[in-house]
């Protein structure tokens, strides 16, 4: 145990020039877009020249590139993003992510939840039965999910469940709001407020966008699950618990789903982090006000700095998840020396 | 001059002899076996599903191709009389709200596609694996600053990534393709430099170096065609990927400006509205439709190549293969036994 807090904090260490190199990334571009930053910062040219001097002054644009950067910095560990400038103008871009982020959140929860209980499944038993009908559909279906743009995806199952067989609703407005808004996650505010209403319409609300946006990351899941499972399948313990006398059932579910789990713990893991990506897509189809429809109206706006501090927030979001599943991959496999 | 000398000196080794192993060697087997190995992978990509997606691409291929003689209408010309209407036999997918056949557009969306997803790759290709061989060859500090700038790439997810880039340099075709391009760059550079970390070890690349051979000449002489297996895999499957990322970046404004507003994705979100989701289902479901066949198409290809050159599979030697092996090791034999009984030959060091 004390070794794997050890390798914890090694991990963040090693996480620390990843995370600058990020930044320096965000950097650069909101650097190498066109046009001098101080028409983005105050309104195009519209200024007069005692302002934009100003201006330059406060924002530290006279300083060389370099120190220029160490500001950049500073200003991201307060936790300063910058000021939106055309999206909702001098709002702090902090507080507009803060707002968006939960929603992001329990999009991504539900999807999550849909690529786990769906997809370890239909990997299991598509290599429990390999080469059968069962394992061919759920083959083609996996490589059909591979092949689907996030988006598409999404608008087909609002014709076909919004439209066409109007069970569920088509966008995503339209939640009742529960009595206590704590963590501005509907499902979990609608449990603290035990408001049954709210739990519902958080469900019935997030099920299309939820579905349209997992299916990429189930179908990985599926297709990773299915071909460790084979492998596993092939190990001489499978073959020792046969023959001692176990039940297919118990060989199957006792001694190789748990093996062939670990290798798709990391796949899984992966795709918690991606499917902050496809949000981007799924929120904007469904309009629901989270990260991805900030960055995606910020984009038709042109509103650089709102578009770069989106893309670093998911960047570090997306960083520090695969940090949780490296963790997790070394807890449990006791196999790998950290 | 001290090749000449050599010559000379082993006035011994029979010229002859040495010349038909050698003529042997080269050309005789190696073609053989290589044209069977051809063969054999060919007959490996006989699967029903490899075959699909074979078809699938020489579809598209020659649809985007074929466009302007087969498209029964002008992908962009406005027709007002004719907006909206459902599919018919006039309008195999139906028209859009300036009645336009969105037949027609998706036949010219595949060049975009097409366009896009193999320059991209291509680009992708030609930065990438030089770095990473480059970065396997020379090794030490050089090799790592070179791959964590890569992780540093990866931290992103990658459509993300992309729109920055693409915001950067501005809506276009080009950005699109530059941004798909960087985005891909890092994962050529990872398997080119693994790849090439392993062929490294095998000893004719000890022997190129012995020789003196230049750095340059390795790496494209000797390493680039023995790591090509893994990386046309990968470009075969990021074909398709690219094809998705460009659906993306112009459903979200950053695709291609007009006049190619055929462009598939870009459709979806010019088409994409409550009205279009609830009365004109055709104009959303075609382009979509043709984004995942052309992306099916190109997965099936891939995973089918990457069966094919696996190779646990590789091909046991037929026996014509066989039959010319045991002959050359018998020359072989015979020209060793020549060797030993000329006592002429001297040591050349």
């Amino acid at each position: 145990m004390k070794g794997l807090y050890a390798y914890i904090i090694r991990r963040l260490i090693l996480l620390i020039p990843v995370v600058l190199g990020v930044m320096l990334i965000t950097f650069i571009l909101m650097h190498s877009i066109p046009g001098n930053p101080v028409a983005y910062l105050g309104g195009s040219g519209k200024l007069p020249p005692e302002a934009v001097e100003k201006l330059v002054k406060i924002y530290g644009l006279d300083q060389p590139l370099f120190i220029q950067f160490f500001l950049y910095l500073a200003n991201l560990f307060q936790g300063n993003l910058g000021t939106s400038i055309s999206v909702n103008p001098g709002a702090n871009i902090t507080d507009l992510i803060v707002t968006a982020f939960p929603h992001t959140v329990e999009l991504t929860i539900y999807s999550a939840i849909i690529m786990i209980l769906v997809g370890i499944p239909a990997g299991v038993i598509s290599a429990k039965k390999r080469n059968s009908l069962t394992d061919n559909v759920t083959r083609v279906g996996a490589l059909i999910g591979v092949s689907m743009p996030v988006f598409w995806l999404g608008i087909m199952l609002q014709i076909i469940f919004g439209v066409v067989f109007p069970i569920f609703p088509i966008l995503w407005a339209g939640i009742h709001e529960p009595a206590v808004k704590v963590t501005g996650i509907y499902l979990i505010d609608g449990f603290i407020s035990l408001d049954f209403r709210t739990i519902v319409d958080s469900i019935m609300h997030y099920a299309l966008p939820a579905i349209a946006l997992g299916a990429l990351s189930l179908s990985i899941v599926t297709r990773m699950v299915r071909s460790s499972m084979l492998e596993v399948l092939g190990e001489d313990y499978i073959r020792t618990a046969r023959a001692k006398g176990c039940s297919e059932n118990a060989t199957i579910y006792r001694h190789a789903l748990r093996n062939s789990l670990i290798p798709a713990t990391t796949v899984i893991g992966l795709q918690i982090g991606g499917l902050l990506g496809g949000a981007v897509l799924t929120e904007t189809v469904f309009a629901i006000p989270g990260i991805g429809r900030l960055i995606t109206d910020a984009i038709m706006r042109s509103d650089y700095p709102l578009v770069m501090a989106g893309v670093l927030f998911i960047a570090i979001i997306y960083i520090l998840s695969n940090l949780v599943v490296d963790v997790l991959y070394a807890y449990l496999d006791p196999r790998i020396r950290y | 001059m001290a090749d000449d000398d050599r010559a000379v000196k082993n006035k011994g080794l029979d010229s002859e002899v040495f010349h038909i192993g050698v003529t042997d060697l080269s050309s005789g087997v190696v073609e053989r076996t290589r044209m069977r190995r051809f063969l054999d992978f060919l007959s490996r990509l006989k699967n029903p599903l490899t075959i699909i997606g074979i078809v699938i691409v020489i579809g598209l291929i020659l649809a985007a191709v074929l466009a302007p003689f087969i498209a029964p209408y002008n992908p962009i010309k406005i027709d007002l009389t004719s907006k909206n209407l459902p599919p018919s036999l006039d309008h195999l997918f139906g028209t859009d709200g300036f009645g336009r056949d969105i037949f027609s557009r998706i036949l010219y969306g595949a060049q975009i596609s097409l366009f896009v997803g193999i320059v991209s790759v291509l680009g992708a290709v030609v930065v990438g694996v030089p770095l990473g061989i480059f970065s396997a060859y020379r090794g030490g500090y050089i090799d790592t600053l070179i791959m964590r700038i890569m992780d540093i790439m990866l931290a992103f997810p990658s459509i993300i990534l992309a729109i920055a880039i693409a915001m950067v340099i501005g809506a276009g075709m080009h950005a699109v393709t530059i941004a798909i391009l960087v985005v891909s760059v890092p994962i050529y550079a990872r398997i080119a430099r693994g790849s090439a970390l392993a062929v490294m070890q095998e000893t004719y690349i000890e022997a190129a170096r012995a020789i003196g051979a230049p750095g340059v000449r390795i790496i494209f002489k000797h390493i680039f065609p023995n790591i090509l297996a893994p990386i046309l895999v990968e470009m075969t499957l990021d074909i398709g990927s690219a094809v998705l990322s460009l659906a993306g970046l112009s459903f979200l404004g950053l695709g291609a400006p007009p006049p190619y507003t055929y462009d598939w994705g870009r459709m979806i979100s010019d088409y994409f509205s409550y009205q279009a989701v609830t009365r004109y289902w055709w104009q959303l479901t075609f382009p979509g439709l043709a984004i995942v066949f052309c992306v099916l198409g190109w997965n099936l290809l891939g995973d089918g190549l990457r069966d094919a050159m696996d190779p646990k599979l590789r091909l046991k030697l037929s026996k014509a293969a066989k039959k010319i092996i045991k002959d050359l090791k018998q020359k072989q034999h015979a020209l060793k036994r020549s060797f030993k009984s000329n006592k002429k030959v001297e040591v050349v060091n």
